[in-house]
């Protein structure tokens, strides 16, 4: 098994863009998928880890966060009444979610996610976030709303270290974009010459 | 008056049309030119008065160890750490393939400590196979040209010259197989750099690796000529020396970045075809800037007499880039009348009228050259923003997609991908390498898993699709129920009012050459000497003819 690896946070969003397509969602979700990663490792968050478990979910037939997410976005971003929106439950690895929620707040004022008992987070316009008391790591009974104050101002984190695990967990699935050498593969990528010349 | 007040009161011209533009073939006949990037490069460091140096030269006599060449600029300090190897011949390839290189280098932000050099030297010689931190910008590796490196080496190493000829016949000692950057392998992110000025238009900090180790691979040619030939050795004549560039030999690694990255080909052709007309527009020219033409016209007249290849189809634009300013040249001399109102618009319109694509593409480069107070400046349009507008407008609706697609996709509407050689090839990425190939539809597998660079397909599949959708419905209904076209609406949207964004052809197409793609790119990076090895293959050069760091500022 390979040792934890420090990426860079465009090789992180490369890798989980060819990750989610080798577990089969289209080209312009698994961009998304990479977009959102490279938003939540720029804030410290555990990008690479969620990315394993709800791809891995996704594989075997659930709703992933990501697809959830850009579908809520694509309906409410430039629509700012969202309250009472659900978010589907069963939803694992759900902080997935929190970029697409940026780009709702975005359009006027944070977006807090709660249940009945509570907060369960909020980000601001600017992309801050803020964990409430009912985060949880499967969605349960979330529903959308926006708040009036100004919301939780982002922080920087370092760059995301990946265990080996995760790593190899991710590189598997984006091997399933590439195709296996053939000898025609070979024979016409390179040069119809040698290169000691 | 300045001369842009003077051009700005002129005519104005327009810029040429993409659909003229945006061709292959014609993007294959693109010459480099003030605003390509290593010259934008050049031109900074002479500007601000930057300092080099190589404080480290620890290469022992098989030409093994690793040296240090320093940058310094009015605020930050850049090193090319260099690992020359002794690498026998039959494991020298300049295929990604490959597991070893004549030398290895990275480009460290600031000065590398002791134990970065120790880190470095356990990962770049690795290149893929390593890892490189965000202190560094770069990674790269170069290969000799074994026949012109030895040549130097034993010449000097007798106390005499290399044969000019055989300089001329090659053009460099050793050539680059990739230079990565952008947080490849762990490399700084672009986004964490980019506002630094002296790297924000593209590809500085590779243009910046490869100037230095340009200077680098003549080090070592004396270095292992003075082992060999002791007090009998010389060093290499200036002259010949400066004739050197470095070669950079490439394949199809490259060809899907202008495809993948529609916001920054706009800024390059934008800023390119801005600087055409600006040219074309200027009332008046005076007699230094019909010198400076004449005097740019010459050298490429020069370029094309040393510049080689065996590949059938660049030994046509080559003939045909002769004969064409030959055919300039007699122009200049005899019918172009230089006191007309607008004559380098007069010149251009002639060009269009009598010269190849080839021909063309070399006339504007060399229009470019005496008008440095009103093109330099351009250099600030290259780079852009491309995550503007990377989230989708759901709230559009389908008769708006449908209308920018009409408006900016009509291109697309010229090729019928119900003809099997309309889509005869795919793209994909293979196992091996995880590098881009192109492949035959009809006879290789993997098509399943091809890459989404048919971009006229995608969006010819997408009108079909959406022709089934009322005008007024949303398109965050239509994308639920078609998330398979997401790519293609998110590229429609984001690349509207971006005229020479796209590839204006069919990227699919049985008779595409890979090569026109690899020519534009390497144009804008300042590539000389074009010379493909296949329709999928390519060396050139870089830096040939141009000062050393230590001639700049030493």
């Amino acid at each position: 098994m390979t040792n934890a690896v420090t990426l860079a946070i465009s090789e992180l969003g490369s890798l989980i863009t060819k990750a989610a397509r080798g577990a089969g969602l289209s080209w312009g979700m698994s961009e998304e998928a990479g977009w959102a990663a490279e938003w939540l490792a720029r804030r410290g968050m555990p990008a690479a880890e969620w990315a394993a478990v709800w791809l891995a979910a996704r594989i075997d037939g659930a709703i992933c966060p990501v697809e959830i997410g850009a579908y809520l976005a694509d309906e409410f971003a430039s629509t700012p009444p969202i309250t009472g929106r659900a978010v589907p439950d069963g939803l694992v690895a759900p902080g997935y979610l929190l970029p697409f929620l940026h780009r709702i707040a975005l359009a006027g004022s944070p977006v807090v996610v709660t249940t009945t008992s509570g907060e369960v987070a909020r980000v601001s316009p600017g992309g801050g976030v803020e964990f409430g008391p009912f985060w949880q790591f499967h969605s349960h009974g979330w529903r959308l709303s926006r708040a009036s104050d100004a919301g939780p101002r982002p922080g920087i984190a370092d760059r995301p270290t990946v265990s080996g695990s995760v790593l190899e967990c991710l590189e598997v699935l984006a091997l399933r974009t590439t195709v296996p050498q053939s000898e025609a593969s070979r024979r016409d990528a390179g040069s119809s010459g040698g290169d000691n010349d | 008056m300045s001369l842009a007040e003077q051009t700005h009161k002129a005519a104005a011209v327009a810029l040429r049309n993409p659909d003229l533009v945006m061709r292959l073939s014609r993007l294959g006949s693109a010459h480099p030119m003030r605003l390509s990037f290593l010259r934008v490069l050049f031109r900074r460091v002479e500007h601000e008065g930057w300092r080099f140096d190589r404080p480290v030269w620890e290469v022992d006599d098989r030409g093994v160890g690793h040296a240090i060449y320093r940058a310094r600029g009015p605020e930050r300090t850049y090193s090319l750490v260099a690992f020359p190897h002794d690498l026998p011949d039959e494991l020298r390839s300049d295929r990604v393939i490959a597991t070893a290189w004549d030398a290895t280098f990275a480009l460290v932000d600031g000065e590398p400590t002791p134990d970065d050099i120790e880190r470095l030297a356990a990962n770049v010689p690795l290149q893929e196979a390593g890892r490189i931190s965000g202190k560094e910008l770069c990674l790269s590796r170069a290969n000799r040209s074994v026949r012109l490196f030895s040549h130097v080496v034993a010449r000097l190493a007798q106390g005499q010259q290399p044969d000019a000829a055989e300089i001329d016949a090659v053009g460099y000692l050793m050539r680059t197989t990739a230079v990565y950057g952008s947080g490849k392998f762990g490399a700084a992110d672009r986004e964490d750099i980019c506002d630094r000025p002296e790297l924000k238009a593209p590809f500085q900090a590779e243009m910046l690796s490869v100037w230095l180790i340009r200077a680098f691979t003549v080090d070592i040619v004396e270095h292992l000529a003075s082992v060999r030939g002791g007090a009998a050795a010389v060093r290499l004549d200036p002259v010949l020396r400066r004739s050197l560039g470095v070669g950079n030999s490439t394949g199809l690694g490259m060809a899907p970045f202008l495809v993948r990255h529609p916001a920054l080909l706009n800024a390059w052709m934008t800023a390119r075809e801005t600087a055409l007309a600006r040219v074309r527009a200027v009332p008046n020219a005076t007699p230094a800037e019909g010198a400076a033409f004449r005097c740019a016209l010459t050298a490429a007249q020069k370029n094309a007499e040393f510049w080689h290849s065996k590949h059938p189809a660049q030994v046509t634009k080559l003939a045909d880039l002769s004969a064409d300013l030959t055919r300039l040249a007699d122009h200049i001399g005899t019918g172009w009348d230089h006191l007309a109102p607008q004559p380098w618009n007069e010149l251009w319109l002639w060009g269009e009228a009598q010269l190849s694509e080839e021909g063309q593409e070399c006339l504007l480069a060399l229009l470019l050259e005496p008008y440095g107070s009103i093109v330099d400046e351009l250099a600030d349009m290259l780079d852009a923003d491309e995550t503007v507008r990377f989230a989708i407008d759901g709230a559009m609706t389908v008769g708006r997609l449908r209308a920018l697609i009409a408006k900016d996709y009509r291109w697309t509407t010229a090729f019928d991908f119900t003809d099997p050689a309309q889509s005869a090839r795919f793209w994909y990425v293979s196992e091996e390498k995880l590098e881009p190939r192109l492949g035959d539809r009809r006879a290789e597998a993997g098509q399943e898993r091809e890459q989404p660079l048919g971009i006229a397909q995608a969006v010819t599949a997408l009108s079909k699709e959406l022709a089934g959708w009322r005008e007024a419905e949303g398109l965050a209904r239509f994308l639920l129920a078609h998330p398979e076209h997401r790519h293609t609406v998110r590229r429609i949207q984001m690349l509207h009012g971006l005229p020479y964004a796209e590839i204006r052809d069919n990227l699919l197409d049985a008779g595409m050459l890979p090569v026109d793609i690899l020519r534009c790119k390497l144009a804008f990076f300042g590539a000389t000497r074009f010379d493909p090895r296949s329709d999928r293959w390519v060396r050139i050069s870089l830096f040939q003819g141009m000062p050393y760091p230590d001639e700049i500022g030493a």
